[in-house]
Formats: C-alpha cells, sequence, structure tokens
C-alpha cells in the first residue's frame, strides 16, 4: 500500500514528476556575473569620460554623444543577451553563410561607404554609420573557428586505422 | 591562414590597417588554440616579418611604394621621438597624448584639463580616449580602467577553459585575442610605444560598430559560458547514484 493518502499524493506527485521533467527544459540563462559586471563597469567608464570630453563637440547639445553611446550600449547589451541564449555550437553549420556575410560587409562598404580622413570605412545611414570591419572581427572569429574544426575532425579521421 | 587573409587584406585595402592586423591576429590566436606545431607558427611568424621589412625597407629601396609616404611616416614615427616636434609631424598625435596623460599624475586634472578641452589631442573620443581618462583622471582612473581590462581578458581566458567542446575553446581564443589586441595597441599607442595603426578602445571609443561588435564577441562568451554549465550539471546529473 502507498504510503501517500489519496489527497497528498497528486501533490507529491507532481512534486516527483518535476524532478523527472527538469532534463527536458532548456539550459537557464545565467550569464556570467563577472563578464557582465565587467562589461557594465566599462560601458559607465565609457559615457562618463565621453560626456566629459565631447560636452562642446555639439553646440547646445552636450550629451549629444554620450546618449549615442548609451544607445549603442543597450542595443549591444541586448544583442548580447540574445546571442546568449542560442547555443554557439549551432553556428558552426553556417560557417560558409557567415564567411560570405563577412567579404560582402568588407566590400560594400568599400563600395558605398563614405571617405573619412583619407581612408573609407564606413556606409553612412541617417541614425548611424555602419563600419564593417568591425563587425567582421566577430564573423571572422566564428568562420574560422568552424573551419579549424571541419579541418582538424578531417585529419583524425585520416589519421585513424581503418579496420 | 588563408581564408583570413583575403578579408584582411581588403579591410587594409579601405585602408583600416588597425582592422586588418587584429584579423591576421585573430587566425594565428586559433591557430594556436588549435595546437598547430610551433614551428608551423614560428614560420608564419618569420613570414610576416619578411612582408613587413619587404613592405617597409626592400620595396621603397628598388622605388615601389606600397604604402603611402604619410603612412609610412605613421607606423614608424614612434621609433623617433625627436622628431614629433611639429604638428607637421604624423608622430605629433601621440607626443600630445603623452602629455596629456602626463598631466593627469596621480588623480587627474579634473575639469581644468587643458590637454583635451583645448582639442590638441586628436580623436580623443575614439582612437585617444585612453589618453582622456589620464588627463581626467589620472593614474587612479587609468589604473582602474586597465584592471577592468585585465579582469575582461582573465574572465575570457578562464570561459576558453570552460568550453564543453573545441568550436567554444576556439571562439573564445579569437575573443581574447581581439581584445587583448585592441587594447594593448590602443593604449600603447597612447603612451607612445606602439606606431598608430587606428584601433579603438573595447567599449570605451566611441562607435556604435565598435561597441556592437564587441558586445556581440561577449555575448558569444556568454553562450560557451551557459552551455559549460548546462553541460555540467547534466553531467553531475548523469553520475550522480
Amino acid at each position: 500500500m502507498s504510503p501517500l493518502s489519496p489527497i497528498t499524493a497528486p501533490e507529491a506527485e507532481r512534486r516527483a514528476q518535476g524532478a523527472s521533467q527538469e532534463p527536458r527544459r532548456g539550459p537557464r540563462l545565467m550569464l556570467d556575473p563577472v563578464l557582465t559586471l565587467t562589461v557594465l563597469g566599462l560601458g559607465i567608464c565609457s559615457v562618463v569620460v565621453l560626456g566629459w570630453v565631447t560636452a562642446k563637440a555639439v553646440p547646445g547639445q552636450p550629451h549629444y554623444y554620450s546618449e549615442r553611446q548609451i544607445v549603442y550600449l543597450l542595443v549591444g547589451l541586448a544583442a548580447m543577451v540574445a546571442l546568449a541564449r542560442i547555443d554557439y555550437a549551432r553556428l558552426r553549420h553556417y560557417k560558409v553563410a557567415i564567411y560570405v556575410a563577412l567579404v560582402l560587409s568588407i566590400l560594400a562598404v568599400l563600395g558605398a561607404g563614405s571617405s573619412a580622413n583619407g581612408s573609407v570605412r564606413a556606409i553612412s545611414f541617417p541614425l548611424f554609420s555602419f563600419q564593417g570591419s568591425e563587425l567582421g572581427k566577430v564573423l571572422l572569429i566564428l568562420a574560422l573557428s568552424a573551419l579549424v574544426v571541419d579541418r582538424s575532425r578531417q585529419l583524425h579521421e585520416r589519421r585513424r586505422p581503418r579496420g | 591562414m588563408l581564408a583570413a587573409l583575403l578579408p584582411a587584406m581588403l579591410v587594409i585595402a579601405q585602408p583600416d590597417l588597425g582592422s586588418g592586423l587584429v584579423y591576421l591576429t585573430i587566425a594565428v590566436t586559433l591557430l594556436f588554440v588549435a595546437g598547430v606545431p610551433w614551428r608551423h607558427l614560428a614560420g608564419l611568424l618569420a613570414l610576416g616579418a619578411a612582408a613587413i621589412a619587404l613592405v617597409l625597407v626592400v620595396a621603397p629601396a628598388a622605388g615601389v611604394q606600397v604604402l603611402k609616404p604619410y603612412e609610412v611616416e605613421r607606423l614608424t614615427s614612434f621609433l623617433n621621438p625627436s622628431t614629433q616636434y611639429s604638428t607637421q609631424h604624423e608622430g605629433y598625435q601621440q607626443l600630445e597624448s603623452k602629455i596629456a596623460i602626463g598631466a593627469g599624475q596621480r588623480t587627474g586634472s579634473g575639469a581644468n584639463s587643458t590637454q583635451i578641452q583645448g582639442e590638441f589631442v586628436p580623436e580623443d573620443s575614439t582612437d585617444f580616449v585612453f589618453a582622456a581618462v589620464g588627463e581626467r583622471y589620472g593614474f587612479v582612473g587609468a589604473a582602474l580602467v586597465l584592471s577592468l581590462y585585465a579582469l575582461l581578458i582573465w574572465r575570457t581566458l578562464r570561459i576558453l577553459t570552460l568550453a564543453k567542446d573545441l568550436f567554444g575553446a576556439l571562439v573564445a581564443g579569437g575573443v581574447v585575442a581581439m581584445l587583448m589586441f585592441q587594447v594593448f595597441v590602443n593604449v600603447g599607442v597612447a603612451v607612445d610605444i606602439m606606431p598608430v595603426t587606428g584601433v579603438t578602445l573595447p567599449l570605451m571609443s566611441y562607435g556604435g560598430s565598435s561597441v556592437i561588435a564587441t558586445l556581440l564577441a561577449v555575448g558569444l562568451l556568454q553562450s560557451i559560458y551557459v552551455q559549460a554549465r548546462a553541460a555540467e550539471a547534466l553531467k553531475g546529473r548523469v553520475l550522480r547514484p
């Protein structure tokens, strides 16, 4: 006979099921606290310093650049949280698309970018300017890492004796 | 390495030498993390040194100018500090930056800073933002910022060791190479021990592309951390009797 009474049984069963259902849930989003706080600290330092440096850059708008930097930081932080929710290993399968996007973003800047101080580094849009080489750093890391992993696996397959 | 050369050469053609060098540094670091033998890495570094010698010494001697004269001067001016005392000289930016950092002394010049407010330091919100930190907040402010970067790089290396697979370790290795190169070169340029290459200080320099790209890289690190923790938790659950 079960030690549980008929009244308490459903609740206890649910508790017991909860433990077995836990692995079905996706990983809880626990960001690295040290990394997150460090990034926030650098962001705050940036806004404080830029607020002072650029106070006179735009007449009548002392916070023009620091406010824009805050917006960039908020957009970047949202992108960071979104990316943290994705299993990075999935990105390995898109290595060719990532590499093509990398080359195209640089070519787009070379073709349609605006010239500043003798170099063409960014495409100017009404609210921001897109610098392909900056995004390219992240795309290059992903594409090259995937390429190195695939190459490493191929080499291991070749070395493994067939039997 | 060849896969990295194409984008690096395209970026250098913009011309954006700093980003091109970041690309090449990322590529070499990924090979190192992947376990490529030392002799292969030494061969790559020797090739790099030969390419620099070819561009800066051999080609000009043969009458072929690969780089524009101002680019050569910008890359080599830090080797001759005595020739920097002219605003016509490429190295004057670094001289002004050094004066700004020195003026900050222990706790900074505060609101009385003259180098930055007087617009003596060019690009003080982007490439030379460290000079602004040094003058306004002095040694204390500069040490705080550098400590935050040390923490960021240490944490990135820690995540590299936690990664559940080779791909994660390589991505973290690429990010640490990107961050370390940019911090060392940007601060090195500001204190006049490295050539001016136009590298931003991650998360400090003004600019949407730089800030968002750096935070995307940090997002990748966070994903590696989250997945490593999930894999560890799962392993613990399976192994538990």
